[in-house]
């Protein structure tokens, strides 16, 4: 059944509205981050490239977080989680399905967004360069996993907050990265060791912001990409868990 | 336990979430007040300024925060601070100054740029403006010193920030004059660090000029053998920077030990009237007596040296070869090929920069637009990769150790064999 479960979500996630329009928006705006390269004091091919890669990740999290917080509650909205439980699927097949569809058609819009972002960067006479393809992936599993928090905050509260708490995430996954620097400023070691353990609690998406050296054609060595691919395999894993171990519990 | 979701309670439990955003939303509008209200303080402090945020940059965080705030987009947030920064610069050229509220003494233009560098230490243009605006806009050469020499330790292949750090110093602080064996130290760490990147080539660049510039400024003629030595003493003689040291070494040897020579020469025909038979001839006691009125010893930079039987001849040349004497005039074969050897390597150099065709064989160089000189004697040229190469046949005696060179005092002219 999950299958049957996330090619219906994928379907249903590439024909809504959200999702469309934001990959509209994001063309729109990839067109037009040629100006900033332009009023820079520089050639603006590398402020070109910053933008647009921003925009994909940016863009990327708006729809994930929009997509991924509806996706529940339109389903017990509109009753049709009902017609999906009475028949033989077991809730974790459902939250699965569900995640698989919506992962996979955030997948197919960050790679459309890639493509179109590195022909852009190409017809614009920017450099493209592998480090940009491997950095544009990554950013896609950062949105990968964004789903998997609104996912996992949209069965603990209402889409609303769940939206405003998975942004909040975002925010807190990328200041973690930034800890070590802050960390000099607490004298007390108990305390250094007290804030790391609590950082460990937020998946670490600095990991993911490899776009900022990729832009300078900065290589990463193979070793540290596939640790960061596991590390948020990992992080999809235990928040998808913990997903289906609250919707087993859940009063619908 | 069973998680429950009801939809029971009051109105205002039942929209908790909105209260909340919208409490989220009020704080952030408070402190975009606080940020827009800091030019006002300012305003009201010095009339004259105006209200505008971007012409004073009133939010200027820690690096540390800047980079907190950028949630993983450091390189675009940089990008377009330093954008609206340009609001701020255009207000500094004209009304001069470079004050801020709060950040102590630092003024502005320090603090941005140190903030954009912590988000984005691998974008050049920041060193150069960050030094530009502190040093020029804002007067303040430490500053711009500290930020030079960032971008030097981040870029150390970026030729333009070095010979900008070397300007300033320079010029600003009169290092020449104050420190010279500091600003050799740095100028050699900068040719170093052109040749590891651009291989030998590269090293005979803008460092290589101002080293050679500085030897000028400080000594004349033979005096210069002492600078270029004090650079092979403190790199290795394999290294890049070494072997043009080296190089160098050998070519002012060469031409001094050819003058002097040609002064025993003149010296020679002076006498006698009538010019020497053979270049051994100018070892005569009476021109050598007119060239060197006082002793000096046989192991130094001279080109004479004293043989078993107390008899001083003629030294081959610093390179391996005998010096000759054509139509009157001392030359030295080792430097004529060394000379044209630099020659092929700034025309290949020519070449790749102007995109030249390729040479497949030394015929065609035809398709290239240059006249090609005769290869001298002992010299054949290659075509190797597409470019000008040259075989040397070995010199028929070994070249000179320079570093044993070095350690002489002075050639010793005894008396008459």
């Amino acid at each position: 059944m999950i299958p049957i479960v996330a090619f219906a979500t994928w379907r249903e996630c590439l024909r809504s509205r959200s999702f469309l329009g934001l990959l509209a928006l994001f063309i729109v705006f990839m067109a037009l981050s040629r100006l900033i390269g332009w009023i820079s004091a520089t050639d603006g091919d590398i402020v070109t490239t910053d933008v647009v890669f921003s925009l994909q990740s940016i863009i990327g999290v708006l729809v994930a977080v929009a997509t991924g917080t509806a996706l529940m509650h339109v389903e017990i909205q509109q009753c049709t989680l009902y017609t999906v439980l009475s028949r033989p699927v077991a809730r974790w097949h459902f939250v699965v399905g569900k995640f698989l569809g919506l992962a996979l058609a955030l997948l197919c819009g960050q790679l459309t967004m890639l493509v179109l972002s590195l022909l852009y960067l190409a017809l614009t006479g920017a450099t493209v360069s592998w480090p940009l393809v491997l950095a544009g992936l990554l950013t896609a599993q950062e949105i990968i996993i964004m789903a998997a928090i609104s996912l996992t905050w949209t069965t603990l509260s209402t889409p609303l907050l769940a939206a405003a708490l998975s942004l909040a995430t975002y925010a807190l996954g990328h200041a973690v990265h930034e800890l070590p620097s802050f960390l000099t400023y607490v004298r007390a070691s108990w305390g250094q060791e007290m804030i790391a353990w609590a950082a460990s609690l937020v998946p670490n998406l600095g990991r993911f912001a490899y776009r900022n050296q990729a832009v300078y054609g900065q290589e990463l060595a193979i070793g540290d990409a596939l640790q960061t691919v596991i590390y948020g395999l990992l992080w999809i894993a235990l928040l998808v868990t913990i997903t289906v171990a609250v919707f087993r519990r859940r009063q619908l | 336990m069973a998680v429950a979701v009801t939809d029971g309670g009051s109105w205002w439990w039942r929209h908790r979430a909105e209260w909340l955003i919208g409490l989220l939303i009020a704080i952030q509008a408070v402190n975009l007040w606080r940020i827009n209200h800091r030019p006002m303080a300012l305003a009201i402090a010095h009339p004259t300024w105006g209200i505008s945020r971007t012409e004073h940059l009133s939010y200027l965080p820690s690096p540390l925060v800047a980079r907190l705030l950028a949630f993983g987009h450091h390189n675009t947030v940089a990008k377009l601070w330093w954008i609206e920064s340009y609001k701020y610069f255009n207000h500094r050229v004209e009304v001069g100054g470079d004050e801020a509220l709060g950040g102590g003494e630092r003024g502005s233009f320090e603090r941005l740029y140190d903030a954009l560098i912590a988000l984005d230490p691998h974008f050049v243009p920041f060193y150069f403006h960050a030094a530009m605006n502190t040093g020029s806009v804002a007067d303040n050469p430490h500053a711009q010193l500290r930020f030079l020499a960032q971008g030097v330790h981040q870029h150390p292949d970026q030729q333009e920030l070095w010979r900008y750090l070397a300007s300033v110093l320079a010029h600003d602080f009169q290092m020449e004059e104050r420190n010279p064996d500091q600003l050799l130290a740095i100028l050699i760490r900068w040719a170093d660090v052109v040749s590891e990147a651009e291989g030998e080539e590269g090293a005979r660049s803008w460092a290589q000029g101002w080293m050679q510039a500085m030897a000028r400024r400080q000594e004349r003629g033979l005096g210069q053998v002492n600078y270029w030595a004090g650079i092979l003493r403190v790199t290795s003689p394999t290294s890049p920077q070494g072997r043009i040291a080296d190089r160098t070494l050998r070519e002012h040897l060469t031409r001094y030990g050819a003058s002097q020579l040609q002064a025993l020469h003149d010296a020679f025909v002076a006498h006698f009237g009538h010019p020497p038979a053979d270049i051994s001839e100018i070892v005569h006691i009476e021109a050598l007596r007119q060239v060197y009125p006082t002793p000096v010893t046989d192991a130094g930079p001279e080109p004479l040296m004293v043989t078993g039987t107390d008899t001083v001849v003629i030294r081959h040349d610093p390179y391996g070869w005998p010096y000759r004497l054509e139509d009157g005039t001392v030359v030295s074969h080792g430097l004529r090929l060394a000379d044209y050897q630099r020659w092929l390597r700034d025309l290949n150099r020519m070449a790749r920069e102007l995109g030249w065709p390729p040479l497949r064989s030394s015929e065609d160089i035809k398709l290239w637009p240059v006249d090609l000189d005769a290869a001298p004697e002992g010299l054949r040229l290659l075509v190797i990769d597409g470019l000008l190469a040259a075989q040397v046949d070995d010199p028929p005696f070994p070249p000179w150790t320079i570093n044993d060179l070095l350690g002489a005092a002075e050639l010793h002219i005894p008396g008459p064999p």
